[in-house]
């Protein structure tokens, strides 16, 4: 019963709002389809269910709903209490569209994260795609056009090319086999190797380019700096989750038929490129909030190589996917207060931050502190989980390589936000309406408590999606 | 043997695409590669139920040969978009490597003999040669509008592909006509039109204010 409500709970409110046509009381509709999402989750995680052969929920797909649910409520709720009044038609009718798509937009991710089926799962990542083009062109401006077409025009290719893999996938396996990603499993030994060796790098790069790797990532600075902060919160810490799980359910095809050093392989190339590709643009990058695309590619990157080291590694990714969304959820949330206040978005127009509005500042500074994985937050953990999970798999070179890469992005980031939290005050905004910082540091602090106070069970549950996600079985 | 043929006509108008320099050419071209491709459903009919072949009729005979191609005048019509295509290369470097590409499928085509049982390989390596060419023409050209050319000959190669497997796998067909759908509606419909109000000339180099 709980997947046909977090199905169609979305949808529907969506028409409700876009019916509605009222913002004031949009606002408080996502909040309360946020409460509700978050009891449904919490539902799904204490009772596995399946509905409509279609849809089940297996830990890692309780895992991403978790971390959407909790993001998606902090956003839902900075939205409700920073809401500004819309007032003329032609606002209130976009304003209704961006409702709707916000909730069409969770509702496919749900689906996404829960399908079982390669080809349903290839179809709710299309229609993230879809949902989330209103949501990206939300201000109507120039430049918010040309990220628009520039995610949409990527993500199209990205969504094509993953297709030409399931279609490879398909020509591997006897006539009329089931997509189930549970029979794929089962029966990967069947599937000719051929074809599903040469269909895994359409898969990596197809459903990799809505998770950001490099070098097919060109679409996530654009998009993340033009879209409303919210937005950017939730495309960063909740749609790349889901494009990376959709990887890593085929990528257990492929491990569950011996090639897990071909998978372990493709995953650390796309980890360490994703993770230089990060580090070279974060020393020249302007603007603040394309600076946090940059910080997701490289969390991405991180995630690729700990799930392609499996074991250990893989628990340091999974940790490590919990941190980067909370915090990442935090550092767009407040960058968006930067934002509407300042009016800029390069680094050197937004200064003064701490001296004008201390505890926006602090936010941003500790966000700083828990993204670049410094104690005691849980990037922290996991970062050096995976350092010693690289020694221990024998790639020392790599992990001098990793440690470099790192020190390197910390330090063009540092840059940059210390710059924005002591730069230069300026005088003028001393009277501007203060926005609300409480759901980012409640992320904040679920991102210090999750390593310090994690519950039996929630470590087991964790070590449950490491195993299934991870490249561990068969290594050859 | 009709199909075979129909396949080898899909690689050869991508060719007629890398070296022609006039949209209208390239508009030609995508609808006679709608065409063909309805040649490649008839010649494989008895794989499908009649309510699939009546969608598949439709996709590419309807869809693809005449929509598409009609829609698409009417866009370069209406916004005065410049007839020329403006390639970053010359015509004739671009049709070398359409053919290195086109060579690389039969190549393919060759290797995967071995290893194929059901599938029909020459559809798979002159597929796949199709939407290499694709991607390498958006990359090539400068217009919005041959972007967005070069993304519909894509689709068709994708479409080719499904026809590759459909009769082991029907299902991958229907999924294949919801992608098509998706572009149609979006990258053709709604989006189009407001980057035509948006940018005059309609080309990448205009799509340069969000940079690092």
């Amino acid at each position: 019963m709980v997947i046909p409500f977090l199905l169609f709970l979305s949808p529907g409110l969506a028409i409700l709002s876009f019916v509605t046509r009222r913002p004031g009381f949009d606002r408080w509709l996502l909040v309360v389809h946020a409460v509700l999402y978050c009891g449904g989750v919490a539902w799904l995680a204490c009772e596995p269910a399946a509905w409509a052969g279609y849809f089940e929920s297996d830990p890692p797909a309780v895992l991403v709903l978790g971390l959407l649910s909790i993001v998606y409520l902090a956003v839902a709720i900075k939205r409700c209490l920073d809401g500004n009044s819309v007032s003329d038609l032609e606002h209130r009718v976009w304003h209704s569209l961006q409702t709707a798509s916000l909730l069409v937009f969770v509702g496919a991710m749900t689906a996404a994260a829960l399908s079982n089926h390669a080809a349903m799962l290839w179809v709710f990542v299309e229609a993230t795609t879809l949902a989330s083009v209103p949501l990206i062109y939300a201000s109507r401006t120039k430049t918010a056009l040309e990220a628009t077409w520039k995610y949409i025009f990527i993500c199209s290719i990205g969504i094509a090319l993953a297709f030409i893999g399931v279609i490879l996938l398909m020509m591997g396996m006897d006539q009329g086999a089931s997509l189930y990603f549970r029979d794929l499993e089962a029966n990967a030994g069947s599937i000719a190797p051929f074809w599903l060796k040469f269909s895994f790098p359409f898969i990596l790069i197809g459903f990799g380019t809505k998770a950001g790797f490099a070098p097919v990532h060109a679409w996530l600075p654009d998009a993340h700096s033009e879209a409303p902060s919210g937005i950017s919160a939730l495309l960063s810490a909740t749609l790349l989750n889901t494009a990376l799980l959709a990887v890593l359910r085929f990528s257990g095809i492929l491990d569950a038929a011996g090639f897990g050093q071909f998978v372990r392989d493709a995953l650390l190339v796309t980890g360490f490129l994703s993770l230089f590709v990060a580090a070279v643009y974060m020393l020249r990058v302007k603007n603040y909030k394309r600076m946090l695309a940059y910080s997701s590619i490289e969390n991405m990157g991180i995630m690729a190589i700990g799930f392609g080291l499996g074991g250990a590694g893989a628990l340091a990714a999974v940790l490590h996917m919990i941190a980067h969304s909370l915090v990442k959820g935090a550092f767009f949330l407040t960058a968006g207060d930067i934002l509407h206040a300042w009016k800029r978005r390069d680094i050197a127009g937004a200064s003064g931050v701490l001296a004008t509005w201390p505890r926006t500042g602090w936010v941003w500074l500790m966000a700083f502190i828990a993204i670049s994985g410094l104690p005691p937050f849980a990037a922290f953990f996991s970062e050096i989980m995976l350092m010693s999970a690289l020694l221990e798999d024998g790639y020392p070179v790599l992990l001098a390589v990793f440690l470099l890469l790192l020190t390197v992005i910390i330090w063009g980031m540092g840059r940059g936000v210390l710059s924005v939290a002591l730069g230069p005050v300026r005088p003028d905004l001393a009277g501007h309406k203060r926005s609300a910082v409480w759901p980012q540091a409640a992320l904040l602090l679920l991102a210090i408590g999750i390593v310090f106070a994690m519950p039996q069970p929630v470590e087991e549950f964790l070590r449950d999606v490491a195993a299934i996600l991870g490249v561990q079985r068969g290594l050859r | 043997m009709v199909g075979e043929f129909a396949i080898i006509m899909i690689g050869t108008t991508m060719l007629a695409m890398s070296f022609t320099s006039r949209i209208h050419a390239v508009i030609r071209a995508l609808a006679l590669q709608g065409v063909l491709l309805f040649v490649l459903v008839l010649d494989d009919a008895h794989a499908f139920d009649t309510l699939n072949l009546i969608f598949l009729v439709i996709e590419t005979l309807i869809v693809k040969a005449i929509i598409i191609p009609v829609f698409l005048q009417r866009i370069i019509v209406r916004n005065h978009i410049y007839r020329e295509i403006e390639p970053y290369i010359p015509n004739f470097y671009s049709l070398l490597v359409a053919s290195c590409i086109l060579g690389g499928g039969f190549l393919l085509e060759h290797l995967a003999r071995g290893v194929t049982s059901g599938t029909k390989p020459l559809a798979l390596g002159v597929s796949l040669a199709v939407i290499v060419t694709a991607l390498f023409l958006v990359v090539s050209r400068k217009k919005l509008i041959t972007h967005v050319l070069g993304f519909l000959a894509m689709e068709n190669g994708i479409f080719m592909l499904t026809m590759a497997v459909a009769r082991e796998h029907t299902f991958a067909v229907n999924v294949g006509l919801l992608l098509d759908v998706f572009l149609a509606v979006f990258l053709l419909g709604l989006f189009m039109n407001r980057i035509a109000s948006s940018y005059e000339e309609m080309s990448v180099d205009e799509l340069s204010d969000l940079k690092d």
